[in-house]
């Protein structure tokens, strides 16, 4: 009979390092459980995925939303796309400064109001929504693969009653 | 069901609620927004005793598990090794946590809390189960189990 071949297992292995493939034996505390820290963990886990999925479009989570949008709501103000996606004014300048340097849409000044530019998409914009829309689907698929249709509607309107308490 | 918007602008501006269109139901984008709803909520709730609400998280796999080395903590807390760093760096600059280098790897920290993150950590779980309960009253008690199940498996697959 021949002895298994194992490696040695080294002396000063930390002992928190598990085997590959184990979990971590930690103490999460007062996190565990915590539906804000579920929230972030499963949102970070979903950004990670969509990184992967748009790497090659070069798109970021944001940007998607934006021109989601402004394909539902041609001519919408800057200012009101900002307060929708509760991004930032100072940050989403840059976001669209980026969308229209790329073409995808366009700033036009609206007559009766000089301050504030009203944003549309241009045709190389809607063509790469299309596209996409569907690398979307297959990341949507994989993320909520553990999910049937009543999780998923459970679950959209759970968060969209969070989402909802800064508005209360 | 179209979602409600609040602007805040000019009151000469007319307000038409926006179509958020497919987006309502990707699951990606609503999780984002209550994400940051739910943060910015904690956020308020740390600022009114004067802290800053960012870095809960990390704080807490610390002071609960001193000693971690940086690559259980960035496993533990589903986040790659690139990010984690800037976040501890952040962390030690304010003085909330100290990094060892161990004698056996010269290259892996252990960390642990100094007794300002350790009061840091206290403050902001006070804060924390309050946010909780608040959240809690949001979805209601019958749907809590269930939700934090779903959100787990999210987390476990994508």
């Amino acid at each position: 009979m021949t002895k298994p071949h194992r490696k040695p297992r080294r002396h000063n292995a930390a002992p928190d390092r598990p085997a590959p493939g184990e979990p971590p034996r930690l103490d999460l505390g007062f996190l565990n459980g915590l539906l804000g820290y579920m929230l972030r963990r499963a949102q970070l886990a979903v950004y990670q995925d969509f990184f992967r999925t748009f790497a090659d479009a070069n798109v970021r989570p944001a940007q998607l939303a934006v021109l989601a949008i402004l394909e539902r709501n041609p001519g919408l103000k800057q200012t009101a796309i900002a307060t929708a996606l509760g991004i930032k004014r100072t940050n989403f300048v840059g976001l669209i400064d980026g969308l229209e340097g790329r073409g995808l849409l366009e700033r036009r000044v609206a007559d009766h109001d000089r301050r504030s530019s009203a944003l549309h998409l241009t045709d190389e914009g809607r063509a790469l929504l299309r596209r996409l829309k569907r690398m979307l689907d297959v990341h949507e698929r994989r993320i909520a693969a553990g999910l049937d249709d009543a999780e998923r509607r459970q679950l959209l309107a759970l968060l969209e009653r969070i989402a909802d308490i800064s508005r209360a | 069901m179209p979602r409600k918007t609040k602007v805040d602008n000019d009151a000469d501006e007319v307000i038409e609620p926006i179509r958020y269109g497919p987006l309502e139901h990707w699951v990606g984008f609503n999780l984002r927004m209550a994400q940051t709803a739910a943060f910015q909520a904690f956020a308020r709730l740390s600022q009114e005793i004067g802290v800053r609400p960012g870095r809960f998280a990390t704080l807490m796999l610390i002071g609960k598990n001193p000693g971690i080395s940086q690559t259980a903590l960035s496993r533990a807390n589903g986040r790659d090794k690139s990010t984690l760093t800037p976040v501890l760096e952040d962390l030690v600059r304010r003085g909330l946590v100290r990094r060892k280098r161990t004698h056996n790897d010269r290259r892996a920290y252990r960390l642990t809390l100094t007794p300002a993150g350790d009061k840091l950590l206290r403050q902001l779980t006070d804060c924390a189960r309050i946010h909780e309960q608040h959240l809690d009253r949001i979805i209601g008690a019958r749907n809590q189990a269930k939700f934090v199940q779903i959100l787990r498996r999210i987390a476990a697959e994508a």
